[in-house]
């Protein structure tokens, strides 16, 4: 949940990428460290194992000043996403104010991807929290291999959905930005809601989406979204 | 399995800890790395926490002159009034703040950040600024010598302040790598043990649940056992009627019978004694099973109860035209036994291998003696040598010339109602209890039981007693 220091002006918020093991949650993480203003984001800390896989989690913070004062603090994490991690998985998602949740596009990974969403939930309400309160986008990933989901099978179940669900090539950082800014502002009016943010903060949706979502100048970014 | 909640003390995700300076740092070796920055560029600095603690102060080339100054009364009442000056500034995250002392010598006060918070501040200097000229010092009492004081003012590094500015910004850049690895260390060892602690929750659950089970599991199988003693009881008694009365018909105690009744009633008499048997077995092998055997042990010579179990399975081989071969000790070996118990098993053992020989087969006795090392729990993991239990043992191996058995199925022969031909069209019949039972029965007497079989060729059971009671 998020955290609000009034006596030293400090707001933090969580956003947790989640996902079936190698759908690419780090490497959206490493994109969005490429993208975003290097004057905002801080450095990426990745504790991963030999092979490329993440251990614990990775965590990149993105912080900015207010008008008013406040240092807004974003914490993106990922959950390590191979099995026998659960334990881990729930203590990253303790107090999360967001879950981007990254799926793999291939076919034949819809059972990894439904098997972690059931983890999700699990680990959600282990930490109190509910899958349909907590602010949740899915990202499809890995829109450039062969054999995935079509973009017509994929709207047609976002439509049924009430999750805003985002494709994405993070590798080449395509539809990273998007995602975030997707879970960003479904997290924000979350918690406006709950904390009457704009109130304390004296800074509305947009202007906090524009605060974290700067991007280096000249970085060419692709759309993703639905 | 449900998985436990976090603990709700922990209300705080160890990820959204706020550490301070000192969790970050190694202060031994952040220290010497202060040192030796000071020395290359003959210019100290003082490191404040948050709190406003001092963490680090190292001299650089301005600490002779500041000692000179502290030596006297009113220069030192005017240093501390400066360094409480200094220490209680507030900095922001916005950027350095430069302080001229009363010295007129420089300070360039610069915020240590992490994650955008300020964790604490650098006060770099003194230093003198380029080109500037120092106001003279006075009021510091009789005993303070301007020219001293002007010698070691001299020897303060005088620097421009971007020079100034370079040098801070390298050492920041230092602490905050720094800082990274120790936010990265802490936090890793933090969710570390946090998961452990999960992890064991979840395993200590999960052995409680097993544990009921097992319980649960423990107290049906003895209930079982008991339901089977007290039916197999309650079903030998009438039994006992029929083959009784039988009996007596057979003698004539109720009239000559006809040839046809003479049949019959022999047909009623021998069926009712094999149910008899099977009721015998399973009782014999329930009570074993609740843990109710008892052994009337004495001092017996085994080849007695060989010879006297061999002379019961005669009449059934030369019925099947076997020959049976029993090749006992010259010399009576005399062990401590429950003779019915070892009998029984013999009998099972023999009256196995003339059902399984084939017609004008043969089956082997030999008594014999044996060394045999046991294998139970005192022994695991220990190398032979070390091994306990090493005793001698008397042997009584049945052989067969029948079908052998085959090697998947070796091992599960002496399970109970386990069957190698468990087909309804079986050739022989059978409980599938006898060998249980003769294991049990075995092994109450501290001995062993063995096969050795070779499809087509037979198998060779043997027994193993051991000739001295144990410990």
């Amino acid at each position: 949940m998020v955290q609000i220091n009034l006596e030293q002006r400090e707001v933090t918020l969580k956003i947790v990428y989640y996902g079936p093991a190698l759908s690419g949650k780090t490497t959206n993480l490493e994109a969005i460290h490429k993208l975003l203003d290097p004057g905002l984001c801080g450095r990426l800390m990745e504790l991963d194992t030999a092979d490329d896989r993440t251990l614990f989690f990775d965590l990149m913070p993105v912080v900015f000043r207010t008008e008013s004062g406040f240092t807004v603090k974003v914490k993106l994490f990922t959950a390590p996403g191979q099995v026998m991690h659960d334990s881990t998985r729930r203590i990253i998602l303790k107090g999360a104010d967001g879950v981007a949740f990254v799926a793999d596009s291939q076919m034949h990974l819809h059972k990894s991807n439904s098997d972690s969403w059931r983890g999700l939930t699990k680990n959600l309400k282990a930490n109190g929290l509910e899958i349909g309160k907590i602010p949740v986008v899915i990202q499809f990933n890995k829109r450039d291999l062969p054999n995935i989901r079509s973009d017509e099978e994929i709207a047609m179940m976002a439509n049924n959905g009430k999750e805003p669900v985002f494709k994405a090539v993070a590798t080449r950082g395509e539809g990273v930005i998007e995602t975030l800014e997707g879970i960003l502002r479904e997290a924000w009016r979350s918690l406006d809601q709950n904390f009457n943010m704009e109130q304390k903060l004296r800074i509305g949706e947009e202007s906090f989406i524009r605060h974290v979502i700067k991007t280096k100048p000249g970085s060419h970014v692709q759309g993703g979204g639905l | 399995m449900t998985t436990p909640p976090l603990s709700p003390e922990q209300g705080e995700s160890v990820l959204q800890h706020r550490f301070s300076l000192v969790e970050l740092l190694d202060l031994g070796s952040f220290r010497e790395l202060c040192e030796s920055y000071a020395q290359l560029f003959q210019i100290g600095f003082k490191i404040f926490d948050d709190s406003k603690a001092l963490l680090v102060d190292v001299k650089g080339s301005g600490g002779d002159f500041c000692a000179y100054l502290f030596s006297h009364p009113e220069g030192k009442s005017r240093c501390m009034r400066e360094v409480a000056t200094i220490r209680g500034m507030e900095l922001t995250a916005a950027g350095p703040v430069e302080h001229v002392c009363f010295t007129g010598l420089r300070y360039l006060l610069v915020p240590i950040l992490h994650e955008g918070s300020v964790l604490g501040k650098i006060v770099f200097g003194p230093y003198r600024a380029a080109q500037a000229v120092e106001p003279a010092l006075s009021g510091l009492g009789e005993k303070f010598s301007q020219e001293a004081a002007q010698r070691l003012l001299d020897k303060v590094r005088q620097a421009k302040r971007k020079v100034v500015d370079k040098v801070v910004g390298h050492l920041v850049l230092v602490i905050e790598s720094i800082l990274h690895v120790g936010y990265k260390q802490a936090l890793t060892a933090r969710v570390h043990v946090e998961a452990s602690t999960a992890g064991y929750a979840e395993l200590q659950e999960k052995n409680r649940e097993l544990r009921e089970s097992y319980q649960r599991l423990k107290e049906l199988d003895r209930l079982k056992s008991n339901f089977l003693a007290t039916v197999s009881h309650e079903l030998r008694t009438p039994l006992t009627s029929v083959i009784g009365y039988s009996e007596m018909l057979l003698e004539g105690l109720a009239g000559e019978l006809s040839t046809e009744q003479r049949e019959y009633v022999s047909t009623i008499m021998e069926k009712g004694e094999q149910l008899l048997d099977l009721i015998t077995s399973i009782l014999d092998f329930s009570r074993i099973e609740a843990g109710n055997l008892r052994l009337n042990q004495d001092q017996v010579d085994i080849n007695e109860i060989v010879l006297s179990s061999v002379s019961t399975v005669m009449p059934m081989a030369r019925k099947s035209g076997i020959s049976v071969d029993c090749a006992v000790t010259e010399t009576p070996l005399r062990l401590r036994i429950d003779g019915d118990k070892i009998r029984q098993v013999l009998v099972n053992l023999l009256g196995n291998a003339v059902k399984f020989s084939r017609e004008k087969g043969l089956v082997r006795v030999q008594v014999g003696t044996g060394f045999f090392q046991a294998d139970d729990d005192q022994n695991e993991g220990l190398p032979a040598a070390l091994s306990l239990s090493q005793e001698n043992f008397v042997t009584i191996a049945v052989s067969d010339s029948g079908p052998g058995i085959a090697p998947d199925k070796l091992n599960r022969i002496f399970d109970s109602f386990y069957q190698v031909d468990g087909s309804s069209t079986r050739e022989h019949g059978g409980t599938g209890l006898g060998l249980a039972i003769a294991r049990n029965l075995v092994e109450a007497h501290q001995g062993k039981i063995e096969v050795k079989s070779e499809p087509n060729r037979g198998s060779t059971f043997t027994v193993f007693l051991p000739l001295a009671d144990r410990g």
